[in-house]
């Protein structure tokens, strides 16, 4: 599984207690003042367990269906996320726009070059469900 | 000067000059040919119009290779090309490139995946694609694996993509199928000849022990990349035992003050997780905070410039790869590319970390520095590390000694570099077996694909 999440930082790196939350990977998708926003990969349980230290913006998942279908639908503003974008004065999300939209706007501020569809990270294996199937 | 004019004679070429209607491809010959085309398309969604070759989509049950279409057998040569263009109204899943059998997916080439744009053998993403823009393809065998390249839409040039090292099947088949995409695709052809890509540079690291000197061209494509100079601090890189060796330049051991956040320093003494959870005397790390020093935790710093061996690329636009042949745990090992190899002061480094991950940083400043992108990925000797920079995007591949791939991540990186890639680490323990530079394709060093 992979999420999008807000984490703070410490002299460059994201600041994640391998102890106590390990993940799988991560990649930085904008440096922000103090935190950045960062694609996570993880099994779900590692996932949830960093997002209480973090700011979950969204989970997205990979399925036989279709590759993060998630971004699709609008944002669900959590009340965390709600309260990190008021502190940091940003923009608080619209709604009405679809959580790729939303995240690609707020890292877009920081990292202008910033695409969904050029940023990604491996995930564990057992975790992820092939995108269609290849067999030979 | 009077031109001859001869036509050319293809091994493969299908321009799709005459309309079918659906489901009448099977028992037709390539136009204006040769080739000969083995169709599977069992509902009937396969036409030519407008010169183009049209998937109206999968079947009712979607299904990897049908409808699809194989052509005749084309013996393996390294060099030997196949080209095809695609317009994707929806890009799905789909394939297209060599196939050892007449059936089911293809061997050496690209699926898309809701625009994402992969490597069959490894199933890992190379790229991406959008909907409405023509692409040509080229996909070019190696002695064992396949060369990947595209142009079109945002690769406005001729791009090397990938190059994978799986399969060696003597007859291969050109073949394109589609499982749920709505394309047209054009233009299969495969020329008479064979293609050669160029390395900027290559070194096999086989040679009498000294400084590492001259690249030796005799990596696994032997297509040149010989005779570039590998630039070091004096006595830094050198040749052991057919092996690459780094031996960094260690200051003077510090036991007072704090460590400065983003110099990389060596520890020479440390009480139990001081400097960081299960630090050990030895350990190599990049300081992220101003911990302090005293008389049982004692650092040397490494000087950064001492961490590099690089060649001379002319673009920043390239891809690295190298093959670690041994890697000391916390200990670090891996590629890169840098804005000056004398004063290295922004860059961007992909590397094994010895602590069972594959990392990459960037640094703005000799002392700023950022974590790009990590995942777990457990060492084996002689896997490689495969860095790759376009403009502001960059991929991190690992790749097992049998040619398996993953991508660990890919983003985008805020360092300026310039045309100095090679070997990066931390301590004389690891040694590289292997080092090899590619171009991106940015600068149109790939434009002679056109000719063919």
């Amino acid at each position: 599984m992979k999420s999008y999440m807000i984490i703070p930082t410490q002299g460059g790196s994201p600041v994640i207690d391998s102890e106590k939350t390990p993940i799988h990977g991560y990649v930085l998708c904008a440096p922000m003042k103090g935190n950045s926003l960062y694609l996570v990969s993880g099994t779900q349980a590692q996932l949830d367990a960093l997002a209480k230290a973090a700011v979950q913006v969204v989970q997205v998942s990979e399925t036989e269906g279709e590759k993060w279908p998630e971004l699709k639908v609008p944002l669900v503003v959590t009340p965390v996320l709600s309260a990190f974008l008021a502190t940091a004065k940003e923009a608080a999300v619209d709604t009405k726009l679809s959580a790729g939209e939303n995240l690609k706007a707020l890292a877009q501020k920081y990292s202008p070059a910033f695409t969904i569809e050029g940023t990604d990270v491996d995930a564990p294996k057992d975790d992820v469900k092939p995108v269609g199937e290849i067999v030979k | 000067m009077r031109r001859h004019n001869r036509p050319r004679v293809w091994l493969l070429n299908d321009e799709f000059s005459y309309p079918l209607a659906a489901g009448a491809m099977s028992g037709t010959f390539a136009r204006p040919g040769p080739g000969v085309p083995t169709v599977v398309d069992t509902e009937a969604k396969l036409s030519v119009a407008n010169g183009v070759l049209t998937f109206a989509g999968g079947k009712v049950a979607p299904d990897w290779g049908d409808p699809g279409i194989w052509y005749g057998a084309v013996t393996r040569v390294a060099g030997r090309t196949l080209l095809y263009r695609t317009n994707y109204t929806t890009s799905i899943d789909d394939e297209a490139g060599w196939d050892n059998t007449q059936e089911g997916t293809a061997l050496g080439g690209y699926y898309t995946s809701f625009g994402d744009l992969k490597e069959i053998n490894n199933q890992i993403s190379i790229g991406a694609v959008s909907n409405a823009v023509e692409y040509s393809f080229a996909v070019i065998l190696r002695a064992t694996g396949t060369f990947y390249f595209i142009r079109g839409g945002a690769y406005t040039k001729w791009t090397l993509l990938f190059l994978d090292s799986i399969g060696d099947e003597a007859s291969m088949y050109p073949a394109i199928s589609n499982r749920r995409s709505v394309m047209t695709a054009d233009n299969i052809r495969v020329p008479p000849g064979w293609v050669s890509i160029p390395i900027i540079a290559s070194d096999s690291c086989v040679r009498a022990d000294g400084p590492m000197g001259l690249t030796d061209g005799l990596t696994a494509e032997k297509n040149g990349g010989g005779g570039k100079a590998w630039h070091f601090d004096a006595g830094v890189a050198t040749i052991a035992t057919n092996k690459a060796v780094i031996t960094p330049t260690l200051g003077a051991e510090l036991d007072a003050g704090n460590l400065v956040v983003g110099t990389w320093y060596s520890i020479t003494a440390t009480q139990a997780d001081h400097f960081y959870v299960g630090c050990a005397v030895g350990d190599t790390f990049r300081a992220a905070a101003a911990t302090g020093l005293d008389a049982n935790n004692k650092v040397q710093a490494i000087a950064l410039s001492s961490m590099f061996a690089t060649v001379s690329t002319g673009t920043a636009n390239v891809k690295i790869r190298s093959t670690v042949a041994a890697l000391t745990a916390k200990r670090m090992a891996g590629v890169a590319i840098v804005n000056d190899y004398t004063t290295p002061t922004q860059g961007i480094v992909a590397r094994f970390d010895g602590g069972g991950n594959v990392s990459i940083i960037e640094f703005t400043t000799a002392t700023t520095w950022n974590a790009l992108g990590t995942a777990a990925k457990a060492f084996t000797a002689s896997d490689l590390i495969e860095l790759d920079v376009s403009g502001v995007a960059w991929r991190c591949y690992h790749v097992t000694s049998l040619g398996v791939a993953v991508l660990i991540a890919s983003g985008i990186l805020t360092a300026a570099l310039a045309g100095n890639a090679g070997i990066w680490s931390t301590s004389p323990l690891n040694t590289f077996s292997s080092a090899e530079v590619y171009a991106k394709g940015n600068e149109s060093q790939y434009s002679f694909l056109d000719q063919l």
